[in-house]
């Protein structure tokens, strides 16, 4: 079965900040993702319930 | 890429590009050419440009190329020797086409299924003569042994009947005792400890009423909306059911650990904002709500047996509400509407075939419980392993699903969505189809499986007869390999599918197949986002009666026009016009 996977821009919202990275819950129930702080452009401070974009497509298994 | 002899044939009407470097004398075959399936990538990864005066594909196989040309060049006239232009014959579709004098059959006929096919764009005062030895030849004789010679009677056959009546709810209230007199519906406060026994993973049950006027309310993620309905009568699908209008349950949860219980991502928020009113499966804009909101154990809101615990608590309170219902004297209702089951004689024979969740926990739903929409007495899709399961359309009309999916809000189909389906009811009052029944079919969550119960609705859909089927969706993600994977057994089969699901932007379709070439989008959202917002995102009647008109479409041979790559709302705008 060719299943193809497509990245799409999608909003999310920091859920946790902590020092090592954010969690991030994703708009339209596309799951949370952890990230380590360099994963991470900013002008300024994290700050939870700051909004941010990402390309994301689901996830296959290999 | 190159192409194969059948693909060319299939592409003939596509532009002709080579795949590789091809050099001056080649004869021209499939397997010089690119895949014109992948063309639009190409273009619009900037790889190829297609000027206009490409060839097609149909007209370059065979000729002879003149000079050497790169790979992914456009084959244009000037390449090639011996080409022949096309010949654009003007249309005359305004004066009913242009005019035939003469057919000359062609040397071989084809005789399938007792029909002698003949397709003509356009006609006007056409005169066909043909010699009477045709019809006497061995071919038709041939085929005039198959049952398909026998014409049935166009009659209209009632098998089966379900008497519903309608009850006004003016008022509801918490109180002692149940009762519903005179349009007040009084529910026992009590019964919100005593539910608890439903299930020890039920920890604390909440309830209250929430009228029309006072909706901006917050509240927990809404796991379903629950018609009140009640057997009088005979069993789920035939006999008596009473039913009360203008209140539903709503039953929302969380867990002890103050967890929503929901997917990831969920739609606590207020009332008035996260609910589309008037959607099938959502309140209307003048229903009582009453909410039953329900705490289960710590850490179970994303096993099996949480969500269940809170549904089988909630059904505790409206079953004793049921017991009031069927008392209720036949002289009080408002309305009574006499649902019939009808065999369309003489009509192709249509089935609804609708994907339900069966991935596991939440994503699981209750088939034929005792009570309409009830929870008591049903099985559920996972333990029968999602294989396809028939229900005829008066079970489904008498609440023979109570969904327990807790997918994305907008995409997903709770229970009373299955109570007032738009697409049964459209393609079961369509005078010029014949709906056979509905089967639900699981989503499992291994690849395996979903081919395993994809191929036993495939089977099942062969020894049925019919003609034509339309198969749904809820929700987005990996059900969209089962949507694809069903609707392509079914349509191997030489039965005419059409597709419904929500896919627009982010849900856009992972898989596909030849098969899926009529398909039915169902968003709403101006961007096409799950916009968490309940009931948004399901069929409407709008949409039922597109798919209905797109499945006689189909049947009727006329092609199906491809549709855009992307999503596009102006399509769907477009189709709706044809519609009316």
């Amino acid at each position: 079965m060719n299943i193809e996977l497509e990245p799409k821009l999608l909003r999310g919202k920091i859920l946790k900040v902590t020092e090592i990275g954010v969690q991030i819950e994703l708009k339209g129930r596309m799951g949370l993702i952890t990230l380590p702080l360099r994963s991470v452009f900013t002008d300024k401070k994290l700050e939870e319930n700051d909004e941010v974009e990402i390309y994301m497509s689901y996830a296959k298994v290999l | 890429m190159s192409i194969t002899k059948e693909s060319a044939n299939q592409h003939k009407n596509d532009p002709a590009i080579v795949c590789c470097r091809t050099t001056k004398g080649t004869v021209i075959s499939p397997s010089d050419l690119e895949d014109p399936a992948i063309l639009p990538d190409l273009e619009e990864s900037g790889l190829v440009t297609i000027p206009e005066n490409v060839l097609k594909i149909g007209q370059v196989i065979g000729a002879k190329l003149l000079k050497d040309i790169d790979g992914l060049t456009p084959i244009t006239a000037d390449l090639l020797e011996g080409i022949i232009e096309e010949k654009k014959e003007k249309s005359n579709v305004e004066n009913g086409g242009n005019k035939v004098e003469k057919v000359s059959g062609n040397k071989e006929a084809t005789f399938s299924g007792g029909f002698v096919r003949l397709s003509v764009d356009q006609m006007n005062g056409v005169n066909l003569e043909f010699p009477v030895e045709v019809l006497n030849s061995g071919l038709i004789k041939a085929s005039s042994q198959a049952p398909a010679g026998k014409v049935e009677k166009i009659e209209d056959e009632t098998v089966n009947t379900l008497k519903r009546r309608e009850f006004a709810v003016k008022k509801v209230e918490l109180g002692k005792e149940t009762s519903f007199k005179n349009g007040v519906l009084v529910i026992r406060e009590a019964l919100c400890k005593e539910a608890l026994k439903a299930d020890p993973l039920t920890k604390k049950i909440e309830m209250d009423i929430i009228t029309p006027d006072n909706r901006h309310q917050y509240s927990n993620t809404i796991m379903d909306v629950i018609p009140i309905a009640a057997k009088v009568e005979g069993g789920l699908g035939n006999g008596i059911t009473n039913i009360m209008n203008d209140v539903v349950f709503i039953l929302t949860g969380l867990d002890e650990n103050g967890l929503q219980v929901h997917e990831f991502g969920s739609c606590e928020g207020y009332l008035d904002e996260k609910i589309s009113y008037g959607k099938p499966g959502c309140p209307d804009q003048k229903d009582i709500m009453v909410r039953v909101h329900v705490t289960i154990a710590a850490n179970t809101g994303m096993e099996r047996r949480g969500p269940y615990a809170a549904h089988k608590a909630c059904d505790v309170i409206i079953q004793e509400i049921r017991e009031v219902l069927k008392k209720a004297s036949a002289s009080e209702a408002v309305k009574e509407e006499v649902c019939n089951e009808v065999v369309r004689h003489g009509r192709p024979r249509v089935v609804l075939v609708k994907e339900i969740m069966g991935q596991g926990a939440m994503h699981d739903n209750v088939m034929l419980p005792t009570e309409p929409a009830g929870v008591l007495g049903g099985r559920q899709n996972v333990d029968l392993g999602n294989v396809p399961v028939v229900l005829s359309a008066n079970e489904v009309r008498d609440g023979g699903i109570h969904a327990l999916t807790c997918i994305g809000p907008a995409s997903k189909e709770d229970t009373r969505h299955y109570f007032r389906e738009p697409l049964l009811e459209a393609m079961a009052n369509d005078e010029e189809i014949n709906l056979v029944g509905v089967v639900f079919i699981g989503s499992p969550q291994v690849n395996d499986e979903k081919t395993f119960v994809a191929k036993r609705l495939g089977t099942l859909a062969g020894t049925m007869n019919i003609e034509g089927a339309i198969v749904t969706t809820e929700g987005f993600g990996n059900n969209h390999i089962d949507f694809a994977l069903n609707i392509e057994e079914i349509g191997k089969r030489g039965i005419n599918v059409v597709g419904v699901t929500y896919a627009a932007y982010q849900g856009q379709l992972v898989v596909g197949n030849q098969y899926m070439d009529a398909m039915i989008e169902v968003n709403k959202d101006a961007g096409g986002f799950e916009s968490e917002i309940l009931g948004e995102n399901t069929i409407c009647p709008e949409d039922a009666d597109r798919a209905v008109l797109m499945l006689k479409t189909k049947m009727a041979g006329i092609p199906i026009e491809a549709a855009d790559r992307k999503w596009d709302n102006a399509v769907i705008q477009a189709n709706q016009k044809l519609v009316k």
